[in-house]
């Protein structure tokens, strides 16, 4: 018996956990959008997600020594962007798009909550019968 | 990076940003001033100071055993301020024969300070302050958030 | 589509429920409820532990992100609830049998 083993809840989590080092890539970024030299940073958790649901993409092999699609990539990824310019001093944080982001994040992570907190009322309902 | 690691990078850059606004105004403030320093017993003018920002980066051990532990990149804790340094351009040559620092020619060494180039910079810290304010207030109301987890 | 089996489920569970009644001594019963019950209780027990263990290592500031510790207390509460009222319905149950007129 496990009230937990539902995908949703495996979603949610590592929609959670990659919402919040997003959300820390952005503090990041904005923190030093005057930097020289400073890379913008982003976080992508597309693939943790795939695996929470548990479909994976599978690579067809037709050879025992052909490699599997999957990268042992265990959580999210942080990713650097090379390859734009946005400030003659060698910076590309654009503020206006990290602050678009910020706000996307933000909602992001609080439908998520609202959503497990959904997850875990209907639970308690369906625990206490109904009363 | 613990739970407040959001918030330890905001408020590097909050501490930075106010360290450039403090390093404006003493700029501002020393703007005519012809004595600031005594060089071989000559008063030189205050020079403009600057600060040297740079990302706040980890420990070079941990971040090789980020990578060694598969953890592709990571992302850094912040922003410091490394260093204030001087600005060395040239002092500014006024003529102004009765100035008690004037040469023998007449003419007064004044700071490279240029006001104009200070509102500019500091109207950028003062944005970017605000910025790092709002990414803070964000940061907080995830955890705020987080906390209503079962309410 | 197989119509029977969509409009009474009931019937496949009173089957399966007869064999193994047959099969079952209520000594065998008792014991496969006990572990059932067991596993049940172990399994709460372990989620309380995790628990705990994520709210030390909150206080002790180990801890990279609140959402876990919230839900993983959340999920051993719930389920302290669930076995809670599994227990209540067991004890209430017997008390009905016991309450019988034999």
């Amino acid at each position: 018996m496990n009230l937990f083993s539902n995908s949703t809840f495996n979603v949610l989590e590592r929609g959670l956990d990659g919402s919040q080092m997003r959300q820390h890539a952005i503090s990041q970024n904005v923190a030093n959008a005057g930097t020289p030299n400073y890379q913008a940073k982003t976080v992508s958790f597309k693939h943790t997600l795939n695996e929470a649901i548990g479909n994976q993409l599978q690579a067809t092999k037709t050879n025992s020594k052909h490699v599997d699609f999957s990268s042992n990539k265990p959580g999210p990824t942080v990713q650097v962007n090379q390859n734009t310019t946005y400030n003659h001093n060698g910076n590309n944080v654009d503020i206006d798009l990290e602050m678009a982001e910020l706000a996307k994040n933000q909602i992001y992570y609080n439908a998520l909550i609202d959503r497990m907190n959904g997850r875990f009322q209907s639970l308690q309902t369906v625990i206490r019968g109904g009363n | 990076m613990t739970i407040f690691g959001g918030f330890n990078t905001s408020s590097s850059a909050l501490t930075t940003q106010r360290l450039r606004m403090d390093v404006i105004s003493s700029n501002m403030a020393n703007a005519e001033t012809t004595r600031a320093q005594q060089v071989n017993g000559e008063w030189v003018p205050y020079r403009r100071k600057m600060v040297v920002v740079e990302p706040n980066q980890k420990t070079p051990f941990s971040s090789y055993l980020h990578t060694a532990m598969g953890q592709k990149g990571e992302i850094g804790s912040g922003v410091k301020a490394s260093a204030i340094v001087e600005d060395q351009n040239p002092f500014k040559l006024v003529y102004d024969p009765s100035h008690p620092d004037a040469n023998v020619e007449g003419y007064v060494q004044l700071p490279n300070v240029d006001p104009l180039r200070e509102m500019v910079d500091l109207t950028t810290a003062t944005r970017s302050y605000e910025a790092n304010v709002t990414t803070l207030n964000a940061t907080k109301n995830m955890l705020m958030k987080a906390l209503e987890i079962g309410r | 589509m197989d119509i029977n089996r969509v409009s009474s489920p009931f019937m496949v569970q009173n089957q399966l429920g007869l064999v193994s009644q047959m099969n079952h001594t209520p000594a065998q019963a008792g014991a496969t409820f006990k572990k059932a019950l067991t596993e049940a209780v172990q399994n709460v027990n372990e989620l309380q532990n995790v628990s705990a263990l994520k709210t030390e290592q909150l206080a002790r500031g180990e801890i990279t992100n609140l959402h876990d510790v919230m839900i993983t207390g959340q999920k051993a509460s719930v389920a302290l609830q669930a076995t809670v009222e599994v227990r209540n319905k067991v004890i209430e149950s017997y008390q009905e049998i016991m309450r019988m007129q034999v």
